[in-house]
């Protein structure tokens, strides 16, 4: 017996990757749709928002991920661009971060063609420029004099969905999807408490205990990571990515404490075992 | 996206999963490789984009319609350039100079207000309103109350615990006690979520791998694996030296 529990502790760290691997692998193979997900007050505080708008409104979003977060990001800001299209709102989508030029667009081609949006009417991608501060502050104060072009290269200006629209402060709500620098605290510093607008925010899982602090009094809500994808895609309707990845999630975290608990429980049993 | 971009795409992203995958096995050329692809890929997109979408029509094309404002940012930006060249680099100074002055502006007073009030703000505001009315004694409006209770004294132990200016002893010492616990729980809270992050990723890219499965991608996925591990297996035989092994 003590033979086996040290074998046990002593376990080649390449089986236990194949185990996580078996543990995430069996929920995709077959969802069991685990149940217990509950939308929590955070994650409604943006959904609340974006639903009480009237039609025609202006909203922005910045992706602000990279590929490398594509997993935690990606579900939310389908969500969250769904969300704005199926109520008629015009959206303005732009990035911080360089790399996720081609996912930010890529999300808001998908949830206009569903929606049947027009780029330029109803919604443009003003693309990504360099120094982010400067950025911000810039699309509170004149957008036109950072984004004088979209991605696509159009005259900003000229685009049917930005007439009126002078700079950040005239819009109705704001949402920032960040992994990380540039991402949420700059947003809520240098434009949001600033110029005073309200917005929300989405995370990766590892920022959010960070960005707690700013919730609920400088941004309506918080989406934290793939189980607030999953909370948000069940509010609007749309079960998708997100929704179906819990499962492997849940059962991943069962791993983990299964292995902390081998890891305390082995070395007593060991002392009292022959 | 047609289908031969669709499935050639299918391919080149589970060909380079599985080759940082083969990471968990050991080292290996086929690691290496990806590993040095993603950098290049990465610096050479982020250039392009520099290049033609914030150089192109924020320098190149003002300049180009005779408006001269663009070469102040542009002679600043080069300022940086000098510190490569001895006799030139004292005019990086005046580039960080500017920025320093610039981000210093900028950045002070917004901390103070973001950072410092509002959440001073976010701390006590809690404890002057009661959203349930100041007589209701329910359960939901009790469980209210002991949350900000939660907070207020976490928030004063964490920061009797970090105040170094008094010796810890007496009720100091049990407050700062309580702040170390405090710590402890937001570290376990980190934890849970860098987990939960973590296995995020995984489940990205496993779906994507078993997503790209089929015979609509052309097997992708089950190819590759079994040439990754033929790697592995010929790369451990012909390579692997039998210090490596032990």
């Amino acid at each position: 017996m003590k033979r086996f529990l040290e074998g046990l502790a002593n376990v080649d760290r390449r089986i236990l990757f194949l185990l996580v691997v078996v543990v995430i692998l069996v929920p995709i193979m077959h969802p069991l749709a685990l149940p217990g997900l509950k939308v929590t007050d955070s994650v409604r505080g943006v959904y609340d928002q974006i639903e009480k708008l009237p039609p025609r409104s202006t909203i922005a979003i910045s992706f602000d991920f990279d590929p490398a977060s594509k997993p935690e990001l990606y579900p939310m800001a389908l969500a969250v661009t769904r969300h704005a299209f199926k109520k008629d709102l015009k959206v303005i989508g732009m990035n911080l971060w360089i790399t996720g030029t081609g996912l930010a667009d890529e999300i808001l081609t998908a949830a206009a063609a569903e929606h049947g949006k027009r780029y330029g009417e109803d919604y443009v991608f003003l693309g990504w420029q360099p120094s982010p501060i400067a950025v911000i502050t810039g699309v509170f104060t004149d957008i036109y004099k950072i984004f004088s072009k979209d991605q696509k290269g159009n005259d900003t200006r000229a685009l049917p969905v930005m007439k009126g629209f002078r700079s950040f402060q005239q819009l109705d709500y704001f949402v920032e999807l960040g992994a990380g620098s540039p991402g949420l605290p700059h947003w809520v510093q240098y434009g949001a408490d600033k110029f005073k607008i309200k917005m929300g925010g989405g995370c990766t899982a590892v920022s959010e205990p960070g960005y707690r602090p700013y919730y609920p009094v400088q941004i309506t809500g918080l989406i934290p990571a793939m189980k607030g994808a999953a909370e948000y895609e069940s509010l609007i309707g749309k079960p998708d990515k997100a929704y179906a990845g819990l499962d492997a999630i849940s059962l991943g975290h069962f791993l983990i404490l299964l292995a902390l608990a081998m890891c305390n429980l082995i070395p007593v049993l060991t002392r009292f075992t022959k | 996206m047609n289908d031969f971009t669709m499935v050639l795409g299918a391919w080149v992203a589970t060909g380079l999963t599985l080759c940082i995958f083969s990471f968990l096995y050991e080292d290996n050329p086929l690691f290496k490789m990806a590993e040095h692809l993603y950098i290049g890929v990465t610096i050479g997109y982020s250039l392009t984009s520099l290049i033609f979408n914030s150089m192109g029509p924020n320098i190149y094309e003002p300049l180009k319609a005779g408006r001269l404002l663009p070469i102040l940012p542009t002679l600043l930006g080069l300022g940086f350039l000098t510190r490569f060249f001895p006799k030139w680099s004292w005019l990086s100074r005046i580039s960080f100079a500017f920025v320093m002055g610039y981000s210093s502006g900028l950045t002070i007073p917004t901390a103070i207000v973001s950072q410092f009030l509002k959440q001073l703000e976010g701390t006590v505001y809690p404890l002057l309103t009661r959203k349930q009315g100041l007589l209701d004694f329910s359960l939901p409006a009790l469980g209210h109350d002991f949350t900000v209770l939660v907070l207020v004294v976490g928030l004063l132990s964490v920061l009797i615990y970090f105040f170094f200016s008094v010796e810890h002893k007496g009720p100091v010492k049990a407050a700062s006690k309580v702040g170390i616990y405090f710590i402890m729980v937001y570290l376990g809270a980190a934890f849970g979520t860098t987990v939960m992050g973590r296995f995020s990723l995984l489940y990205g890219r496993l779906f994507d791998l078993y997503t790209y499965r089929g015979a609509k991608y052309h097997y992708a996925t089950p190819v590759l694996l079994v040439l990754v591990v033929l790697f592995l297996v010929v790369y451990d035989a012909k390579y692997k030296k039998p210090a490596d092994a032990a």
